[in-house]
């Protein structure tokens, strides 16, 4: 308990364990959920890694060791579920046609289209985000997420660094090769919409 | 609008990208998750990692069986061989190899 009152202090939160949370909850929520959300393009989904986040932020609370800032450690672990939750995704993917046999309604719903929207863009940009977003379903996971929490997020490079583990230079090098292959993604999805 | 500047304008779409609003249910959702009780393990597992189990459990007798089955004749091979080999000894017929 000491070590968690002392944390609490450290945070500069109140030391009752429901409060600590709460304002947590209240300060970060909205940023981990945006995460999710550019990452995993569905609001229900991101809804799902948002309440993981937090159960596992409040299970593992007293492991924060404080070496870094606490949003860093709760956007590295709403990154990090995400990610798992897109591989999960894949591999249910790849069974859907195994359980549609059994479970008909549940294998339709996997197969779902992937035309997404984001609910805090403004309608005139709608049409281009929507673009955007499905170049962004293309990248791979580092790119993905480089390009996602400094674009779209705005977090300066050296939170991404701690964030994802890696060091400037090599978000640096990931954020030039995204915008690199947007390019490239966004150049084809042109020539499709003028034919 | 040409190509290049096309592309340029989709990606500076992201500066247009406002932070959506959190569920407020989903705090309360959170608390409760955090004080239900624990489900247990054979329930928490999807439809399609039950599959794969037995899946795996089914693979796993029947190269159990191939191995038993294969290893059992092999012993009788040669236990029929050792058996051939001690009668021909005992009524001293030769055998060519």
């Amino acid at each position: 308990m000491f070590t968690f009152v002392s944390k609490c202090y450290l945070l500069n939160l109140n030391s009752s364990e429901d409060y600590t949370f709460e304002m947590l909850f209240s300060t970060h929520s909205k940023k981990v959920f945006n995460i999710a959300l550019n990452m995993l393009q569905r609001i229900e989904d991101a809804e799902d890694v948002t309440q993981e986040v937090f159960i596992e932020v409040h299970k593992a609370l007293h492991t924060f060791n404080g070496q870094s800032q606490i949003s860093t450690w709760l956007y590295r672990i709403a990154v990090n579920k995400s990610l798992d939750f897109l591989k999960a995704k894949k591999r249910k993917k790849r069974f859907a046609f195994i359980t549609h046999l059994f479970h008909p309604e549940t294998g339709e719903q996997l197969y779902e289209s992937k035309t997404f929207t984001h609910p805090g863009i403004a309608l005139e940009q709608k049409e281009h985000a929507k673009y955007l977003y499905q170049a962004i379903d293309t990248l791979n996971e580092n790119q993905k997420t480089a390009f996602v929490l400094s674009q779209i997020e705005h977090l300066p490079q050296k939170e991404i660094a701690q964030i994802m583990n890696l060091n400037e230079k090599a978000i640096e090098s990931l954020i030039q090769r995204a915008k690199a292959n947007l390019r490239i993604r966004l150049g084809d999805i042109y020539q499709q919409r003028r034919k | 609008m040409t190509k290049d500047n096309w592309i340029q304008y989709v990606l500076n779409s992201t500066e247009h990208v406002h932070e959506a609003d959190v569920n407020p249910l989903l705090y309360q959702n959170i608390i409760n998750s955090i004080h239900a009780p624990k489900q247990s393990t054979s329930l928490r597992l999807s439809y399609v990692t039950k599959w794969a189990v037995a899946a795996s459990v089914c693979i796993a007798l029947n190269v159990f069986a191939f191995i038993h089955c294969s290893t059992h004749q092999h012993r009788q091979h040669e236990n029929a061989a050792i058996n051939e080999i001690s009668n021909s000894m005992n009524t001293g017929t030769t055998y060519s190899y």
